[in-house]
């Protein structure tokens, strides 16, 4: 009987030893180690523009609806022709804590910032990568994070600001002051601009570069009311000679147009789609029903006689009796197998011709403002501004000359509402009862509050 | 006749062949054991040695034997012969016996053999002298010596059959042991083994064949609905092949998807997550409908500690083993069976008449202050308002066509039977393109001992293919188009508005699944010693899914999404062995019988799921292929591989049939724990006491069995999914920039482990009237600690959750009673009912720090985990028509989570089932009532339902809005207002909640048995039936359906008939 039980033991002993052993499994083979993801410069380039791709694969994403429509529903540009309720929120302004994209865009952009986080932290790390490209890499991702956080605070007020992947440190941070996530964005911007050079890495206009970090600086500059900085960050992308104002408003929204600071690349095509803001808006034919469309008494009559930008960036079709209006910087809905001829225009130079031109006129140089406002109002087919406009009159016709320009683009119309005081003048009048004065901030998404105790609503909010 | 003369071929080709049998056909009187062994040699080609002279005083053989084993055939030549006789290779060794001191006591060395009724041996046999401590055990031949005096009576007991005493007399005693009748002498299956009900320590309940095959359902777990205590099995979806929920004694995981039970198909462990890269109208397969419920001999539930902790990390929401058939020995049976019948949904829901609907459509649009228009008012102002079509006879009211058929041949020897089957079944949809789901499956099974019976091997294949052709999603939730909503325009094409989708067109999306399912087993088994086997279980699955789903052009809505076409692939692959050598060891130990287990295991799961949409395809007609795609997208593919190491080993100690005292262990490890947390140990012991076999308790004439039992132990759940642990990038879908781009996978926690489920339980099972009525209780008591959960994190962290234990309790507590009784016995006349009662209590016991806790706003400590919360509301003001709910914290609003109560609980409160089977001469009837006391989402509830008035119909209840000014109401005003924040709160509160109990004649089935008209015709078994399942189905609920709830195709009612033949 003994000598049975003897292999018996030895079996298993052996049994034991090897079992520890067997469950070392290897990486899946479809995932990579933070240490592979940042060992060359393929890889941690991927790792980078991984983040861009994520920004705008589905209509609904961050970079494309959300941040283009959904925003110029809020202000006083654009509608959906029917009743949804995910969407007449913002066009009510009637936003709740648990509106989806209210939910969504918090959610996102954090989402976001992790990537950048990470991003910072595996370069940091590594030793793979070649300095110019690490130093590009690091530039983008302190861009992106400081774009993210740029959104954030002008949509939800003070936010939690979160500079690393840490969730034991981020799960519970309260909301930071509005001027402290400025200062990061700042100090972002400044070692982004700093770290990428002024060519586009791939000469496609589909990563930021030195050039969209000076913008966004400018942009940043004129909302904390920093005239003079914003003035001169955005003369540096003026002079810059990567970029220029198209005469052909029909080229401006062209993949890497002359015009892009920055371009999300579509992707996800479809078979055959080119933007998801090109998808949503052109009509499938001449005569169906368009489902976003602009607001004609608030937008399409604002325009001047004999705007170029009415007939080129707008469509028009004539419905049982009714004109509709519907965006049409981008022209291609979808045409099955085609090329790809639009990106998603994420900031462009006409931008920082307006943002100089409020830095000057607020600093009181009337007239290279006033020249800087012509330059955009000259491409658009209008007469030069009359000389004799006064400050007061020359910030109404900035903020008319950014509703024209920019309708539809990443906020533009909502932010220079808000940040000009001038919402509850503006849509209080539009928008009748549904509007209260603290519609202006976002609610934080009740999401988010759930699980973080410390986060508190902004006011008009439960 | 014809069979016979099939046989006597078989036999002389193996003649021929040159090989030989391994039994003997023999008849003589009389003759010489030369003469024997000569003819022996002839038939079998075994050699006999031996000296001449012991021949010598032998007696001459009267023998009469057909196809006996040769084992057999020798033991009755020699039982007489003053020889003994042992094999080897193909030798025969004679030698005389041991001349048999004259031994002054009268005890003296008696041998003996036990077989079973078919002449074969049987091992590990427990004999004992009545009234003593001495026993012996059955070696591999089935043969035993013990000391024993000539008239004392020896005790012979052995699992799943009767124990028998036998008085010794003479010195060799042959043991026929017959199968066990009485329901407590049955085998269960337990882990790594099996027991006999009487003594078993455990807690476990058993669905047998004969259930099992009397329900006309594609999915075994369909067959357990209402029948086994403490188990909740609901159908998510009517459809055929849709999954199923299995809750077994509750919910034990914070995490909804990780309580499901361990499946173990033949000792092997079933992967039952399910396979989809996209669901189709049946929403995710159920993994289970690949295996064909009739080839399933039995399905064994293990609940407690004591019967599950032998599996360790992956037993905490119980064990279902599945067992199937196996090929029985003797003359070669063939069986066939074809049955055919329809279903149709059980309960479709009364909405608005057109005239009704447009007047509320009309109202809403007062109230609202809106003029109709084509834009806001299509139904009132474009669409014909005397259309009117019942949507839901028009998607889901048609009838589902069953036919299935199956046939079977088993037969075979003492030592070698074999089993093979196959079955075909195809049941189309009662949506209105009526696309069929299909299976076909073969079953195999084999199994063969060497004559000595020392050495087994069995072997077991499984082969099914399914076809599910359907569409891309469930029809039911277009119950509520506007009734006079046109399918078509007035040129006869599709009719489109808004960005509503046409479900005519809806009809072109078909999706295809196919499912591969190959299940092989094998038990390889010597015995070294009496009472000491070593064995080996080997597995292996394949099982391969691929899906299409196809969207022709037309089927999208031109003014708001036309993409031209798409299409949808899909492959899901899931191979895995298993590896378990183990040793098991029996030995009589004082007064008792002690069984050994020791054993390992090695386990690998490889998961790959790959997945691609393509689109731009020149032609409708090449959807299916997605190299014409003019663009293909790769979707983000799945992997993982699963590995699981384990040790395990558990000794159970029978005292006299009166104390058991049973202890099981494993040491597991897994990868989906990182370093340094894979390995846990699990464990359990449980005892039992069988009062009815103490002396001091004269057995009555009432109370024949009495037994009560208890075990407590820890189990784990290792349900997380894979490398949540690990830090890592993975690859986008889509080319940026030039390359494809990587993004973090995950946030990662190096540090989580298993989920603990500590499980208390005792048992008291009775038996009366010579256990003709058998009733047993259960109380349990498990706490799952360690919870293993998604922790939600805040978003702002990047994510929306972590992997991570967190201290919480969950406790489930209950009851479970269960009857069977055999009302009465006659000849011609039997009557058996048998009863189920589960009580069940869910709680979350205990969560530190819970009103900072990520859960806060979905559970409450001293509540369900299963409850659902929402606004309490209090009226309709018969000023306004609003919903008006209670302000809990008075502040003037009503706000999310601060003014929610609990609505109620999704979990049964008490449920179980009732049984009767009757039988009268050839006729039989079963039938089975499932009940469940539980509440629910009514229609009304949910994010998904729209107000009274918008461009959607109603049900009945519309009828009672408030209409005016003073109207005393209970259901809100129509607004056409999709954002409508009454609305909002009304259709998340306890307005739209309430009772969804049920009771259901799940199963009922009629068979009448015509062998005695047909045997002239030499069948033996010709059988005709009838079988319906959910023919009727009572209960208040307000929606489709209380089972399957919500906005989900209801189950199906199904009648068939069928014919069975035997021969």
């Amino acid at each position: 009987m003994k000598r049975t039980y003897l292999p018996i033991i030895l079996v298993s002993a052996v049994l034991l030893a090897s079992c520890s052993k067997y469950v070392d499994t290897p990486l899946p083979k479809n995932e990579l180690a933070p240490e592979q993801a940042f060992a060359n410069d393929k890889a941690a380039t991927a790792a980078v523009t991984g983040l861009y791709a994520d920004m705008n694969v589905l209509n609904y994403f961050y970079g494309n609806i959300q941040m283009n429509y959904l925003t110029a529903m809020q202000a006083d540009d654009l509608f959906y022709f029917s009743s949804f309720a995910n969407y007449d929120v913002f066009r009510n302004n009637t936003l709740l804590p648990n509106s989806q994209y209210v939910e969504s865009m918090w959610r996102d952009q954090y989402s976001y910032i992790y990537h950048t986080n990470a991003c910072i932290e595996g370069l940091t790390k590594s030793s793979g990568v070649t300095p110019a490209v690490k130093d590009q890499l690091m530039g983008e991702a302190y861009f992106m994070r400081a774009f993210m956080h740029f959104y954030l605070v002008n949509m939800y007020g003070d936010v939690p600001l979160i500079t690393s992947t840490n969730y034991q440190e981020n799960n519970l941070k309260p909301r930071e002051k509005t001027e402290v996530v400025y200062a990061q964005i700042i100090s972002d911007l400044k070692e982004a601009k700093n770290l990428m050079g002024a060519d586009y890495p791939t000469g496609a206009r589909v990563r930021p570069n030195k050039g969209a970090a000076t913008a966004l600086l400018a942009r940043v500059y004129l909302y904390t009311k920093q005239y003079a900085l914003a003035e001169q960050e955005a003369t540096a992308v003026l002079d810059d000679s990567h970029y220029e104002l198209l005469d052909d408003l029909n080229t401006v929204f062209l993949a890497n147009s002359r015009e892009a600071l920055f371009q999300l690349q579509p992707v996800n095509l479809g078979g055959g789609r080119n933007t998801w803001e090109g998808f949503v808006t052109v009509p499938s034919t001449p005569t169906s029903t368009t489902l976003f469309r602009l607001d004609t008494t608030h937008l399409i009559e604002k325009f001047e006689t004999g705007d170029k930008r009415l007939a080129n960036w707008t469509g028009h079709m004539i419905k049982n009796g009714a004109n509709h209006y519907y965006p049409f910087k981008y022209k291609v809905r979808f045409v099955a197998g085609a090329d790809v001829t639009e990106y998603s225009m994420v900031m462009r130079l006409a931008e920082q011709y307006l943002i100089r031109a409020e830095a000057r006129i607020q600093q009181e140089k009337l007239d290279l403002g006033r020249q800087d406002l012509d330059s955009i109002r000259h491409r658009a087919g209008l007469d030069p501004l009359p000389v004799s406009l006064g400050k007061p009159a020359l910030l109404l016709a900035v903020e008319q000359e950014r509703k024209v320009e920019l309708f539809c683009e990443w906020g533009h119309r909502w932010f220079d509402l808000k940040r000009t005081q001038r919402a509850t003048a503006v849509l209080g009048a539009i928008k009748g009862v549904n509007w209260q004065p603290d519609d202006t901030l976002y609610p934080i998404p009740s999401e988010a509050r759930s699980r973080n105790i410390y986060l508190t609503q902004n006011d008009g909010y439960n | 006749m014809r069979l016979t003369v099939f046989l006597m071929i078989v036999a002389s080709l193996k003649v021929t062949a040159g090989t030989y049998a391994q039994s003997v056909s023999l008849s003589v009187k009389n003759a010489s054991l030369e003469e024997v062994f000569t003819e022996v040699k002839k038939q079998t080609g075994y050699v006999f040695f031996y000296e001449r002279e012991v021949l010598r005083s032998t007696k001459r053989v009267s023998i009469q034997a057909d196809n006996l084993a040769l084992n057999a055939f020798l033991s009755q030549v020699f039982a007489a012969q003053p020889l003994d006789y042992s094999i080897k290779d193909k030798t025969i060794f004679i030698k005389r016996k041991p001349l048999v001191a004259e031994i002054v006591q009268a005890m003296q060395e008696i041998t003996g053999t036990v077989r079973d009724g078919d002449g074969q041996a049987l091992i590990g046999v427990t004999v004992k002298i009545k009234g003593t401590n001495t026993g012996a055990v059955t070696d591999a031949a089935g043969r035993f010596r013990i000391n024993a005096e000539q008239g004392q009576v020896l005790v012979v007991s052995y699992i799943g059959h009767e124990t028998q005493e036998v008085t010794v007399s003479g010195n060799d005693i042959s043991i026929v042991l017959q199968p066990a009748v009485s329901a407590l002498d049955e085998t269960v299956i337990i882990g790594y083994g099996s027991a006999i009900r009487r003594t078993s320590t455990g807690s476990i309940s058993t669905v047998k064949s004969k259930d099992i095959e009397s329900q006309p359902v594609m999915d075994p777990l369909a067959a357990l609905q209402g029948r086994v205590p403490g188990l909740v099995v609901t159908t998510s979806n009517g459809m055929a092949g849709s999954s199923f929920q299995v809750r077994l004694r509750g919910q034990n995981s914070l995490r909804e998807e990780a309580n499901d039970p361990l499946y173990v198909i033949d000792g092997v462990p079933f992967f039952s997550e399910p396979l989809n890269t996209f669901t189709s109208a049946n929403g995710n397969q159920s993994p289970l409908a690949s295996i064909n419920p009739s080839d399933i001999e039995r399905i064994d539930i293990l609940k407690d500690a004591d019967a599950t902790a032998i599996y360790g990390s992956r037993a905490a929401n119980g064990v279902v083993l599945i067992t199937t058939k196996k090929g029985s020995s003797g003359k070669t049976k063939f069986s066939f069976n074809v049955n055919t019948g329809g279903s149709k949904v059980v309960n479709m829901v009364d909405m608005l008449h057109t005239s009704d609907y447009l007047k509320m459509r009309e109202e809403a649009l007062a109230n609202d202050d809106v003029t109709p228009d084509e834009d806001n008012a299509p139904d009132l102002v474009s669409w014909d308002k005397n259309a009117y079509t019942d949507w839901q006879k028009y998607m889901i009211g048609g009838t589902s066509k069953l036919t299935e058929a199956r046939g079977s041949v088993s037969g075979g020897n003492a030592q070698t039977r074999f089993l093979l089957s196959g079955a075909f079944r195809k049941e189309t949809s009662v949506m209105p393109n009526e696309e069929p789901f299909s299976r076909g499956a073969v079953h195999l099974s084999a199994d063969h001992s060497s004559q000595d019976g020392r050495f087994n091997i069995s072997a077991s294949v499984n082969y099914s293919g399914t076809k599910d052709r359907s569409i891309a999603s469930d029809l039911t939730s277009f119950y509520n188009l506007a009734p006079n909503y046109p399918l078509y325009d007035a040129d006869g094409a599709y009719y489109w508005f808004g960005n509503m989708q046409n479900p005519a067109a809806y009809l072109l999306r078909k999706s295809t699944t196919r499912t591969d399912n190959l299940m092989a087993n094998s038990v390889i088994r010597y015995t070294l010693l009496p009472g000491l086997n070593i064995k080996t279980n080997l597995g292996y699955t394949n099982t391969n899914m691929d899906q299409v789903q196809i969207y022709p052009e037309a089927t999208f809505n031109p003014t708001s999404n036309n993409v031209g076409n798409m299409s949808y692939f899909g492959n899901s692959k899931v191979q895995s062995y298993i590896v378990e050598p183990q040793a098991d060891y029996q030995l009589t130990l004082g007064k008792g019988n002690l069984q050994l287990l020791a054993g390992a295991t090695w386990q690998e799961n490889q998961r790959n799921i790959n997945g691609l949409t393509g689109y731009g395809f020149p032609s409708d007609g090449l959807l299916e292929d997605p190299s014409a795609a003019s663009e293909v997208v790769i979707r983000q593919p799945a992997y993982a591989l699963y590995r699981y190491t384990s040790v395990f080993g558990r000794a159970t100690y029978n005292w006299d049939e009166k104390y058991i005292l049973n202890a099981s262990f494993r040491r597991d490890g897994s990868t989906r724990f990182g370093p340094g947390k894979r390995f846990g140990n699990f464990g359990a012991i449980g005892a039992a006491w069988v009062f009815t076999n103490e002396s001091f308790l004269s057995p009555s004439s009432v109370l024949t069995f009495g037994k009560l039992r208890g075990s407590y132990g820890m189990t784990g759940n290792d349900i997380i999914g894979d490398y949540a642990y690990l830090e890592s990038w993975s690859s986008g879908s889509y080319p940026y920039d030039g390359t494809i781009g990587l993004s973090p996978s995950r946030i990662p926690n190096g540090d989580y482990r298993w989920e603990e489920n500590r499980k208390l339980e005792f048992g008291l099972e009775l038996g009366f009237l010579k256990d003709r009525l058998l009733f047993n209780t259960n109380f349990y008591r498990n706490i799952s600690g360690n919870q293993l959960v998604d922790f939600a994190l805040s978003p702002q962290t990047g994510f929306g959750s972590v992997v991570a234990n967190f201290p919480a309790k969950v406790l489930n507590t209950g009851w479970e009673f269960d009857l069977t009784s055999v009302n009465i016995d006659k000849k011609d006349f039997r009557w058996s009912t048998s009863f189920n009662l589960s009580l069940a209590k869910n709680e979350l016991k205990e969560y530190p720090d819970f009103e900072n806790s990520t859960y806060k706003d979905t559970y409450q400590v001293g509540q369900s985990l299963s409850i659902v919360r929402g606004y309490q509301f209090t009226g309709i003001d018969p000023e306004t028509g609003e919903a008006t709910f209670r302000d809990f914290d008075g502040n003037g609003t009503i706000d999310e989570f601060v003014d929610y109560v609990t609505l109620g609980e999704t979990m049964p409160a008490y449920y179980g089932g009732l049984q009767n089977s009757l039988s009268y001469k050839g006729l039989t009837l079963d039938f089975l009532f499932q009940f469940v006391k539980q509440e629910g989402p009514q229609l009304n509830y949910g994010y998904l339902s729209g107000t009274y008035g918008a461009l959607a119909n109603k049900d009945l209840s519309a009828l009672d809005r408030w209409q005016k000014k003073g109207d005393i109401t209970h259901i809100p005003k129509a607004t056409r207002l999709a954002a409508n924040a009454n609305y909002d709160l009304y259709r998340l509160s306890s307005g739209v909640w309430g009772d969804a109990s049920f009771i259901r004649l799940k199963n009922i089935s009629l068979g009448y048995d015509l062998s005695k008209y047909t045997k002239t015709w030499k069948l033996s078994n010709v059988r005709v039936y009838a079988s319906a399942q959910n023919l009727l189905t009572i209960t208040s609920y307000d929606g489709f359906d209380p089972e399957t709830k919500g906005l989900a195709m209801p189950p199906m009612k199904t009648i068939t008939a069928g014919l069975q033949v035997g021969f």
